[in-house]
């Protein structure tokens, strides 16, 4: 007998590779099967309805798209649970020995393991998308093999990052629940976190406007590798494959991480809740601060004080119960009391600071030089784009010092609340980056500031490049026939040529501004149009018999033009009356 | 050869191993004893590169183990609680070992599955303690170590299978100068195996040397006396325990018997009689110096 000395760990770590990988096919192939009923077994058997029922090509980019997704989050799942199994050794004395005694360093010998898991994670995926191409090669169903490609390298990316991220995890906890539990924490609670801070700046914050959604999608690598199957078929191809490659990046990153992580992890370590203190507390923080205001809202969604009672009885009993299951028992219950005061604190901070605008959110306000371009929106009508970004800066600035708070000070008898306006501006700035205000109130004062913007030249010849721009389609102007009796009669859809539209323009403009919102014969001219691109727009022009009796006359005499028998039956009952 | 240096392992507040030094040569058996939780499985998991030490060096052949493959290669750890891959017989843990250690010898495992009866396909899971013991002790064997770690090795053996085990140790060291580390309760065992012995206890070595010298350095000294000499007398020996019933005084001496005897001589007794205590006494002596014996630890 021979001792023979290994000259090469890397060999040795392959075949761990290739012996994990074959101990976990069982699994993936069990796991596969019983995937494979629902998708695409299942579904392909509810989806071949419209192929043969179709008599021309079928598209089936959409449900391919389902199925895909459905693949992506199969792969993910059990990639999460062949990690828990091959990384069980860290939470076992005795399996934590026979591994960490193996002629192996510690980098090695993780990524051996994970790559023991992610090839045979793929194994749902790969059965969907071998499916997916067997339809492709039908003539009658439109699905380019292009589009399948990056679906797959989209998912083979997807399962890498978010079993490379769910690594660190395993190195950080100590048990297989404590996993578990931290990595649905992490990745459920941080944007959970940002949608309570979304809330409370949306109820308190005036002309909030919650653009959070990329936010969303970029706060855990899990959400961020996930959410790019939603928009797949509108992403084009360099964004689809720089998306990839971040991934691909991230992977890289986090099994980085994991490994210099798993260097200092010690061996011991196994079957306490955290390999690492900080870790422990980071958890317990996110799920307090997170139930604490669940709780609250439970009890009081006004956030009176019984939201506040309640909300920091939740987080101490919150903070006991994470502290008494991670330790099975109450050996650290006043450090856990105390993690469970502070993120009460921070939850109250939050209010506090959000409440109070502390940033200055409701009076920011780019400069006029900053700005590129702006898309301006009110009551009046559809988004509409200002190159001349000066006209909207200043009646946002006239909105912003009619902040309601500086009103609910001010006299009541002013009688400045009974005017419904609602306004959205979004900057476009020329560092790349957008601003967004959206307000909505009973104010008068601003109300008739609106209308007067509306009267205004910019607004006019806004509406008229707008009108200049159309293509084919349909240019129409909304047209009411009073009942005889005085009340809301009949709407029509006159057809505008772009000589009528300025006509009606001129007689509109004409007529001046002064519209009493409260009048009984008030109404609004509709201007619209759709095209057959499916672009549409409409803008509403407010009217009264009497302010506009030139433009009412005029689209009455359209109206006669364009349906002689209902002006015929108009007529008659005029006469009747 | 293995050389620990300033070796300190430390878990939560407790030190499990105090600023350990010590040396063991290759080929040697060498035995580990040590009260419960002295850190006797604690030495050996750095030993084996499972565990990292907190101070100090633990170095096989001038290298340290911890995070080094080649040195990780050279020795095989079988815990005191053997683990197996989930639902895996011999067969599979060894073909495991088989990837995993280029020195695992197909010959030395047909072999030591003549030796230990047991079916190479029966799932290990549902074997006996002893037999799962067995099994581990073939896999650790056949991977051919330069070093053996065994922590309670005789742990659910029979008779029959201590013997065999004892006689496999014993040809590993003649014929590839395998070292063995044995850590154990079971002094008894080790008393005729090991030819190094050290004992550990609160995370110190309490002594460490050859077996036989070992057995020198400690005594039993029964002297009775006509009338007994004053204390003093006795200062020049290192006594480790004395017990006097009337004029007939019962010792616990360490040191070498003539020296003993000599000085014995002088204080010119009735009647002397220097005896070699078994290791068993020797480690409960030394115990009790260290304050743990079974009747301070009842009281």
């Amino acid at each position: 007998m021979t001792q023979k000395v290994l000259r090469n760990d890397w060999l040795t770590a392959i075949r761990l590779w290739l012996f994990s990988m074959k101990k976990n096919l069982g699994t993936a192939g069990l796991v596969t099967a019983c995937a494979s009923l629902l998708c695409p077994g299942l579904f392909f058997v509810n989806w071949s309805y419209p192929v043969y029922e179709t008599p021309t090509l079928y598209n089936a980019t959409d449900d391919a798209m389902i199925v895909m997704t459905i693949a992506a989050i199969f792969s993910c799942l059990l990639a999460l649970l062949l990690v828990c199994l091959n990384f069980s050794y860290l939470y076992k004395k005795s399996a934590g020995d026979l591994f960490h005694a193996l002629p192996l360093t510690r980098a090695k010998l993780l990524l051996a393991r994970f790559a023991g898991c992610v090839l045979p994670a793929l194994l749902p995926a790969l059965v969907n998308y071998a499916a997916l191409f067997m339809l492709s090669a039908d003539r009658n169903i439109v699905l380019p093999v292009s589009f399948l490609l990056s679906g797959l390298a989209l998912n083979v990316a997807v399962v890498l990052c978010v079993t490379a991220f769910s690594t660190i995890f395993l190195v950080l906890c100590g048990t297989t629940f404590s996993f578990l539990a931290s990595f649905a924490v992490f990745n459920l609670g941080i944007p959970a976190i940002l949608f309570i801070g979304d809330h409370i700046a949306g109820l308190s914050l005036w002309g909030y406007t919650s653009d959070m959604l990329e936010v969303y999608y970029h706060c855990t690598p899990v959400l961020y590798a996930g959410t790019r199957y939603l928009t797949l078929y509108e992403t084009t191809g360099w964004e689809l494959w720089m998306h990839i490659g971040i991934l691909i990046l991230l992977t890289a990153v986090c099994l980085l991480v994991s490994c210099l992580l798993y260097n200092r992890r010690k061996s011991e370590k196994a079957g306490n809740a955290y390999a690492f203190r900080p870790v422990r507390y980071g958890i317990m923080g996110i799920t307090c601060y997170v139930g604490s205001f669940v709780i609250g809202y439970l009890f009081d969604s006004q956030f009176l004080p019984l939201f506040w009672l309640f909300a920091a009885v939740g987080s101490l009993l919150i903070a006991l119960a994470f502290g008494a299951i991670m330790d099975k028992g109450f050996k650290t219950a006043v450090r856990s009391l105390i993690v469970g005061g502070v993120c009460f604190g921070l939850l109250f901070s939050t209010f506090l600071g959000i409440g109070l605008d502390v940033v200055g959110y409701e009076d920011q306000l780019p400069a006029l030089s900053q700005i590129e371009s702006v898309v301006y929106e009110d009551m009046f009508g559809s988004p509409m784009e200002f190159d001349d970004p000066a006209a909207i800066r200043s009646l946002h600035e006239f909105v912003i010092k009619r902040n309601p708070r500086d009103l609910l000070k001010a006299d009541p008898d002013e009688e400045k609340y009974n005017g419904w306006y609602s306004m959205d501006v979004t900057y476009k700035l020329k560092n790349g980056q957008t601003v967004s205000r959206s307000y909505n109130s009973h104010d008068l004062t601003v109300r008739n500031r609106l209308t007067a913007f509306l009267f205004s030249d910019e607004y006019r010849q806004s509406i008229d490049r707008l009108v200049e721009s159309v293509g084919e389609g349909h240019l129409y102007v909304g047209y009411y026939i009073w009942n005889p009796e005085g009340a809301y009669g009949d709407w029509f859809e006159l057809t505008l040529t772009k000589a009528e539209y300025a006509q009606f323009m001129d007689l509109y403009y004409s007529e001046g501004p002064a519209v009493d919102q409260n009048a009984d014969d008030y109404f609004a001219q509709q201007l619209g149009y759709y095209g057959k691109t499916g672009a549409s727009w409409s803008f509403h022009f407010p009217c009264s018999t009497k302010t506009c009796v030139k433009t009412t006359a005029y689209l009455h005499t359209l109206f006669e033009a364009q349906y002689p028998e209902k002006t015929q039956l108009f007529q008659a009952k005029q006469a009747n009356a | 050869m293995i050389k620990g240096i300033g070796l300190t392992k430390t878990f939560e507040n407790k030190v499990a191993l105090d600023t350990l030094n010590f040396e063991i040569e290759d080929g040697c058996i060498y035995g580990l004893i040590g009260s419960n939780g002295s850190g006797k499985s604690t030495l050996l998991r750095l030993i084996s590169g499972v565990y990292a030490p907190d101070a100090g060096a633990l170095l096989i052949d001038g290298e340290p183990v911890f995070n080094n493959p080649a040195k990780k290669a050279q020795v095989a750890f079988l815990g005191d609680t053997p683990y197996y891959l989930p639902q895996a017989n011999i067969k599979e843990m060894a073909d495991f070992y088989r990837q995993m250690y280029e020195s695992f010898d197909n010959k030395v495992y047909a072999r030591l599955l003549e030796i230990f009866p047991l079916n190479e396909k029966m799932r290990i899971a549902t074997m006996s303690k002893g037999m799962q013991r067995q099994a581990a002790l073939i896999l650790a064997i056949a991977t051919c170590p330069k070093i053996l770690l065994l922590d309670e090795a005789f742990d659910g053996l029979d008779v029959v299978m201590r013997q065999v085990l004892k006689n496999i140790l014993i040809e590993g060291m003649e014929d590839r100068q395998m070292t063995t580390i044995i850590a154990s309760h079971n002094i008894r065992e080790l008393e005729d195996l090991c030819d190094h012995i050290s004992l550990i206890h609160n995370g110190q070595l309490k002594f460490n040397d050859s077996a036989d010298r070992l057995k020198g350095k400690l005594h039993k000294v029964q002297i009775a006396f006509s009338e007994m000499p004053p204390e003093e007398a006795f200062s020049p020996l290192q006594v480790l325990k004395s017990e006097r019933t009337g004029m007939l005084l019962q010792m616990v001496v360490r040191g070498y018997k003539d020296e003993i005897l000599e000085h014995c001589h002088r204080l010119s007794p009735l009647f002397v009689e220097c005896i070699e205590p078994s290791l068993e006494e020797m480690f409960i002596y030394e115990l009790e110096v260290a304050g743990y014996d079974a009747k301070s630890l009842t009281e």
